[in-house]
């Protein structure tokens, strides 16, 4: 299971640009994210219920989360049937606070210029679109914690995010994080993370996995959302 | 391998608020609809799994519609165009 972080310079493009590479990358992680709620949803809520049992607490909101495990194996399916076979499912992307603040702060300094009609109510639509195909989160953290590991200490959070959570890959095309655009890897108290271009990740790491991406829709990204025709509260 | 299944990150109100942005009402009213799994402490604190909570976003908003209309008014944007945007800003 491929534990990735998104860096702002790709989740930009993949929720602006509905055609582009890095949103049909995107439409690979809902897909993970999906069959991550279908594998694991339950594990996760048997501990809660037994963490609960150990500190004298219950647990509540079971009985909507499996109705909407349910809801997840037909998005699963509806993705299946849509994407290239072969398409792997286990590609899991993780988020933390600062990850989807940094997006934010981003998109209210370019938004305006990429579309001019863009609301604030857009703002929190598009953030919802970045922890959406999340199936994961970093330990929170305060970004002012956040070691000096990059030139950039606006970048620090973002790379202590893929630390954190025990991410395999960082995947940015900014020139503070991936620096010569060559694969850095970032090693703190023991845990290490490979950070790599768009551009990297797709020849070294997709490739060779054989997923023909011009047959990936980015619209797609609907089918990890739909209600599969049921009633939603 | 850090992410497992068996050890969800648990979450206070303020965490998952702040995670998603949101007002701790917000999460508050979640809990009380039961609208995302969460433990009851004795204290009467609540804590909230962080995987979860972000699998109710898919349940919790018609994201299905946002994006649809987000991708309509933004189908002929190039990422080149928002990469030029994001490059000239750093």
């Amino acid at each position: 299971m491929p534990l990735v972080v998104v860096d702002t310079s790709v989740s930009l493009p993949a929720t602006l640009s509905p055609r582009g590479l890095t949103r049909k990358f995107f439409v690979l992680l809902a897909y993970g994210a999906v069959s991550y709620e279908v594998e694991h949803g339950q594990l996760e809520i048997d501990d809660l219920v037994k963490q609960a049992e150990g500190s004298g607490g219950e647990v509540r909101g079971i009985e909507r989360a499996k109705d909407q495990r349910a809801l997840a194996a037909d998005r699963r399916a509806a993705l299946e049937e849509l994407l290239p076979p072969g398409t792997p499912d286990d590609w899991v992307a993780i988020g933390s606070a600062p990850l989807f603040d940094e997006y934010e702060r981003k998109l209210r300094e370019i938004g305006k210029r990429i579309d001019p009609q863009l609301r604030e109510e857009d703002v929190p639509r598009l953030r919802r679109q970045v922890e959406a195909i999340c199936a994961a989160g970093s330990p929170p953290f305060d970004p002012k914690d956040a070691p000096a590991l990059t030139r950039d200490p606006q970048d620090d959070p973002i790379v202590y995010t893929a630390l954190l959570g025990g991410a395999d890959l960082l995947i940015s095309d900014d020139r503070d994080i991936v620096p010569d655009r060559v694969e850095h890897h970032y090693e703190h108290e023991g845990r290490l993370v490979a950070a790599l271009t768009f551009g990297e990740l797709m020849e070294s790491r997709l490739a060779p996995l054989g997923i023909d991406f011009d047959e990936i829709e980015g619209s797609w990204l609907g089918q990890a959302y739909a209600s599969m025709g049921r009633a939603i509260e | 391998m850090a992410l497992t299944a068996a050890q969800p990150q648990l979450l206070t109100v303020a965490q998952a608020a702040s995670l998603l942005s949101v007002s701790d009402r917000t999460i508050r009213r979640w809990i009380e609809a039961e609208r995302i799994p969460y433990v009851e402490l004795p204290s009467g604190g609540y804590r909230i799994p962080q995987g979860a909570l972000l699998a109710s976003l898919r349940g919790n908003y018609d994201l299905a519609s946002e994006l649809k209309e987000l991708d309509e008014r933004h189908q002929d944007v190039s990422e080149e165009q928002v990469r030029s945007a994001a490059s000239e800003s750093d």
